[in-house]
């Protein structure tokens, strides 16, 4: 991705918001195919928690973040407690996307002398392959793009999440 | 026994194996396109990511699905290599959501620009499904020439 931007730099930042261990792996070694790309978080039709952001000054990031249903409900577990309701769960993930991209945007900001700052996070629940493909689609040509795997290691269970980083050429 | 056969992003497959049911998972602001005809020997999809393609080389794309304006060309000649007239083939359709909301303009562009082509080809649409705020996983019993769509429930998904 860009210089001064290290995806995995985000790993201790979410260990100490969330307290657990982080582990974080590139999804793809190899070149990931267009034709393959709605089958990063896993089957294209899984039902799963959507969180994005871009940047608001057009550095042309764009941040993805899906949470398998199940693994969204142990988040908010772990984030507000059990029982926490379905807006309660957004808004974790949601935070979640959040930090991810401040951390991003503070990395990118510091390369190039530039103010960035993230736009709100938007979310939805729906089949995570169609959120993918909608996403890469709405890129503009030459758009880099990154998969990592989020895992948190909480006491009782592991959360796994994919982060997808798209990054374009920068508006002047 | 039934047998699905997805198709990824940017393809474009012909399917001569009825027990074979064309499918695309997952589906976004992208369209899937099926063409068939009555009494056929084959069936076709094409998975369309972008309406145009930037025509700056005069070239088809790698993934020659990935725009409308190559995809439903393609996909005709595909299925004419297979033995089916063109002035049999019908045409259903799905997709063209605005997942997220910001997608919109791109969903429909892509459906407007699958119309535009199979209008082009004479190819009216007998079946579609296409535009909403939703994910679709679709697929195609070429059996009974039937569009299967599916969805997660709506409007309100608890988590």
């Amino acid at each position: 991705m860009s210089e001064g931007a290290d995806p995995h730099a985000i790993g201790p930042v979410l260990a100490d918001l969330l307290g657990v261990p982080v582990e974080l792996t590139e999804r793809e070694g190899k070149r990931l195919h267009l034709r393959d790309l709605p089958q990063l978080a896993g089957p294209p039709d899984a039902p799963s928690v959507a969180v994005y952001l871009s940047d608001e000054v057009g550095f042309g990031l764009q941040v993805l973040l899906l949470f398998p249903l199940r693994d969204a409900r142990a988040l908010g577990d772990l984030m507000i407690g059990c029982g926490a309701s379905s807006e309660q769960i957004l808004d974790a993930c949601r935070e979640i996307g959040n930090v991810v991209a401040g951390r991003f945007l503070s990395d990118l900001a510091d390369a190039s002398h530039r103010r960035l700052t993230p736009t709100p996070p938007q979310s939805t629940v729906d089949m995570a392959g169609a959120v993918i493909s909608s996403v890469v689609a709405s890129s503009p040509g030459g758009t880099r793009l990154r998969s990592l795997a989020i895992r948190l290691h909480a006491a009782d269970r592991s959360i796994e999440a994919t982060l997808v980083l798209l990054q374009g050429r920068m508006a002047t | 026994m039934i047998q699905p056969l997805p198709v990824g992003l940017g393809e474009v497959r012909v399917s001569r194996d009825p027990s074979q049911q064309l499918c695309v998972y997952g589906l976004g602001s992208c369209v899937a396109v099926f063409l068939y005809a009555p009494g056929a020997p084959a069936v076709g999809l094409a998975h369309v990511v972008l309406p145009r393609s930037p025509g700056l080389n005069g070239g088809e794309s790698a993934e020659p699905g990935r725009y409308a304006d190559q995809a439903v060309p393609r996909l005709v000649t595909e299925l004419a290599k297979a033995g089916v007239r063109q002035t049999a083939l019908r045409a259903a359709i799905a997709g063209g959501a605005a997942v997220l909301g910001f997608t919109s303009a791109i969903g429909e562009q892509n459906v407007q620009a699958v119309r535009e082509q199979l209008r082009g080809f004479g190819i009216p649409i007998e079946q579609e499904d296409v535009g909403g705020q939703r994910g679709r996983s679709v697929l195609f019993d070429a059996f009974q020439r039937k569009l299967d769509v599916r969805m997660l429930s709506a409007p309100n998904i608890d988590i």
